[in-house]
Parts: structure tokens; sequence; C-alpha cells
């Protein structure tokens, strides 16, 4: 049977819709704002690391993508506001947020300070809220017709335990998955659906960097490092853009309040 | 904007040389699910009861359709010989076939109660393992069972049986997806919500939650709602999913 290209770009594309990605400049965040690019998106690449940013937004533009950078710290109030004011200017809008932006450095839990658990809550939830809460203040002003769609990215530990000296992260991340089902009840009636992805081991320079950085005295343990639990094997930041796209796209319309597992298998390894 | 779009997204689900098993495939969302894996490339075989096989017009290049007894294994291991024969192999089983129940629990005969799991629950499991074999000797496959998001919140008084046979139908999705990992093969439920199909008996007069329209936050569905992840779960975009119960339900679990 003949492929009906059509039929499908029309459910997986994004074509003109514009695409904040948080924590764009590495990691599945990289891989997500190539991917929306290629799938028609108008791409706001957010990153803390403005090289980072500038890096990939230079990358989709030699692919003949369309993409700016913003540095941002999403910790920061005023940095996310002036960020979804510099996506309305260069794009006129947004369609599509992405939160993605995340602090990991684990720490053990009798030696963590509360510098850590609130730096980590910080970043993660109250960074996730703040991005949400001014994109859906435009998404609420372009009305119902246009509507939007928000992905947060997770964690499968909210789930199950994966590694140890991660406590706070898997409660941020917590976090993450209630302000996902809370705000998808709150701004259906918006036209907002809002979904949240929870990775399980993805192979990215973050994860790498965490086990081969001799300064963080971290040694991985836990189920998820035990051999065969990711009964499909490590990630690789694609395949996470790839369900993060679906969730952005017409083909999950009638989606939304739901936390999907992208995983390998790790919840029933 | 990416002027490409079309040439870097369609290969990520494109289907071509796939072969697509669907039971219940005459109807809803079965067979919405089957029409999208042929606009994706796949051959596709929708197997059904004889009359809705028969009722079944029209139906696009790459496309056919089989009559089968979904309560008897003989016909099931019939259907599935006959697909692997006619097309090689199978790489893609959609358990689709269902029947709604709804009667009060303390009126529900044991009969009744068996032939709703016969349908709903022990012919997802007759046809996986029969299908299974040959996606091991292709080397990979994808199973997407289509349950109901009735299997992990009440939706309607009188469910009783049927929110349980999908409830079993959820976990055994889980244990192939644990089985056959290694095999390449990946195992996915996808748990509608209020999706209007043209087998929702006339006539119903339901009570509990799901009765009350405002906990469908997104109003009621329709069958092309579900087509666009039974689609993922089958593409080389899904590959990395498995195991997973996916509601497509408008926002009811979060109501």
């Amino acid at each position: 049977m003949a492929v009906d290209t059509q039929a499908i770009c029309d459910l997986f594309s994004v074509p003109g819709k514009v695409a904040i990605i948080t924590g764009a400049g590495s990691g599945i965040g990289e891989a997500t704002a190539h991917l929306f690019s290629k799938a028609g998106a108008r791409v706001v690449i957010a990153d803390l690391v403005p090289a980072d940013g500038q890096r990939v937004a230079d990358a989709i533009a030699a692919e003949g993508g369309e993409a700016i950078a913003v540095a941002c710290d999403v910790s920061d109030e005023a940095q996310v506001k002036a960020m979804v004011a510099k996506a309305r200017e260069a794009f006129g809008g947004v369609d599509i947020l992405v939160n993605n932006a995340a602090y990991r450095p684990k720490a053990d839990f009798f030696e963590m300070g509360v510098e850590d658990w609130d730096k980590m809550h910080a970043v993660n939830t109250r960074g996730t809220f703040l991005c949400m809460r001014e994109v859906i203040k435009v998404m609420r002003d372009q009305g119902k017709e246009r509507g939007g769609a928000i992905v947060n990215i997770s964690t499968i530990g909210t789930a199950l335990p994966t590694i140890v000296n991660n406590v706070h992260y898997d409660s941020s991340k917590a976090g993450v998955n209630s302000i996902t089902k809370s705000t998808a009840t709150e701004f259906a009636a918006d036209g907002i659906r809002i979904n949240a992805v929870m990775p399980g081991g993805v192979d990215t320079g973050g994860a790498k960097k965490m086990q081969t950085d001799p300064s963080r005295n971290f040694v991985p343990k836990g189920p998820i490092m035990m051999p065969g639990r990711l009964l499909l094997g490590i990630a690789q930041p694609i395949q996470l853009a790839s369900a993060i796209l679906f969730l952005a796209s017409p083909a999950s319309s009638y989606m939304t309040g739901h936390i999907m597992a992208v995983d390998g298998g790790y919840l029933v390894g | 904007m990416n002027a490409d779009f079309a040439g870097q997204i369609a290969p990520m689900f494109d289907l071509s040389g796939k072969v697509a098993l669907v039971t219940g495939g005459a109807v809803g969302m079965g067979k919405g699910a089957g029409l999208a894996m042929a606009a994706a490339g796949a051959n596709v075989v929708l197997a059904d009861e004889a009359d809705r096989v028969a009722a079944l017009a029209d139906l696009p290049a790459g496309v056919s359709a089989k009559a089968c007894d979904i309560t008897s294994e003989a016909s099931l291991q019939e259907l599935v010989v006959s697909v692997i024969a006619a097309h090689g192999g199978i790489d893609i089983l959609i358990n689709g076939a269902v029947v709604n129940h709804n009667k009060p629990i303390l009126e529900t005969s044991a009969e009744e109660w068996d032939r709703v799991q016969a349908i709903n629950l022990r012919s997802a499991f007759v046809v996986t393992r029969e299908v299974v074999p040959s996606m091991q000797q292709r080397g990979g496959g994808r199973i997407i069972n289509i349950t109901t998001m009735g299997s992990v919140h009440p939706v309607l008084n009188g469910n009783g049986a049927y929110s349980a046979s999908r409830a079993g139908l959820n976990q055994f999705t889980r244990n192939c997806a644990l089985d056959f990992a290694g095999d390449g093969i990946t195992a996915n439920a996808i748990l509608p919500g209020a999706i209007i199909t043209e087998t929702i008996p006339s006539g119903l007069r339901p009570t509990g939650p799901g009765a009350d329209p405002a906990r469908h936050l997104g109003g009621y569905g329709k069958v092309d709602d579900v087509t666009g992840l039974a689609l993922l779960l089958a593409a080389p975009a899904g590959r990395y999913i498995t195991g997973q119960l996916i509601a497509v339900d408008g926002g009811f679990l979060v109501s």
C-alpha cells in the first residue's frame, strides 16, 4: 500500500507552530528542538548556557529551519517573563511549550543541604510552573481555537525509584506530574492540552557526565543500574523527542492530563 | 519554518512492507486503526465477525478483510495461519475485538461473564500466542491492545464484567512487554475514553461518572482521536515505548 504522506504529516507535524523548548541546548531538549524544526515548527531554544542554545539554533538554521536562542534560567521569574516576551516578539505567539530544563546533581540523603533541596525544586518544579504560567497567559489570550500544547518532562523515578541519592530530584519531578494533571483539568476549556513524558535511562551528555566526572563523587546505584532492567536498553534522545512531538501534535488531540512513560520497559522489568 | 517537514517526518511513521492484523477490525476503533496503518503503508487484514466483514465496502488498496469467530480458538488459529500464508508473516497485531456489556452485577450470569471475558480478554491471549512466533522470526513486532479508561477508573454503573476484562488485558499487555522485549517486540495498550462509534448500543441510559458530560473535559471523542497513538505505537517513532497503558480520554481521568 502506498504511503499517504499527507495524512501522516497532518497527524504528526506542527507546521508554522511556535515551540518553546527549555533546556534545549543539550540532550533530550536538543534532539526535540531539531525534531520539532523538522516537523515544521519555529523553535525557541531556551537554555541556561547561552553558547549551548546558540549552537543548537545555528545548527537548526543550517538545516533550513527557523530558531532563536534565548538565555534563560527557568527558576528566575524575570528571566522567564523576558524569554516568553522574546518568543512572542520573534514569532508572534506561542503554540507549544516543552518544559525540559532540569537540575540533576545527586546528593546523599543525610548530607543534602536545604540549598540542594531548594535549588532542585526551584529549577524543576518552580521553573515548570513559571514557564507554564507565562505561556498559558499567552495561549489563553490567543483564544480557544488556536489553543496550545504543553509537554512536561518528568522521570520514571516518580513511578518507581531508579537510583539512590536522587530523593530531591524525584520529589521535584513528582511535583511536575501533579502540576501536569491539575493544569490539564484547569485549562481544558481553553483548548490547552497538557501531558508529561517520563523518560527512563537516556544516553545524554548530562548522564554521561554524571558517571564520569570524579568531582561529583557519585557512583550511580539502584534498580535501574541492574542488568536487564531497561528491557530495550538505554534510550537515544530522539526516542524521547518522538514521544514529545506526538504529544505536541494533532495526533494526540484527545489526550490531556496523561503521564506517559517512554522507558524501554523499565516499569515492567 | 523547515520547508521539507513532510520528507523529514514521514519516514518516522512509515510502515511500508509491514503486515498488520486487526481483530475487531471491521468497525469502530479497530477499523480506524487498521486504515491508519494502511495509510502509513502497511498491508492490513481486518478480522471480524462474518456479518460485519460482509458489510465492509470500498476498502482501500492493501486492505483486506477476513471473517472469524473471536470466541473460537480454532477459528483464531486458522485466521493467523491464513494471514501468514497470504502475506508471509505479521509485524503488527492490534487486538481490537470487544463486546460492550452494561448490566447490573447482581443480574449478570456466569455465562454472560464468561462470554465477555472470552471476547475481550481470552481472544487477545489466543491471537497473541499465535502471532508472536511470526514476529520473533521477523526480528520484532508491535502488539497494540485497545482497552478502556474504565479499566483504571470506573466510568459507568453496570460495567463490572466489561471493565474487569479490559483490566485483565492491560496487565496481559504489560506481561507481554516483559516476556517479548528480548525479541524486539513492544506491547502497549490504548485506553480510549468516550469515543463515539457505531457499535455503542442505542437506547443505553447509563449512570455513573462517565454519564456526566462535564467529566469529559475534551468532549466526546471520535475514532480518529485514537489512530494517531496507534500509529505511533506501530511505527519506528515508537520503538522505545513498551509496557504502557496510554489513555486517550479527553481528560476524563483528571476530571
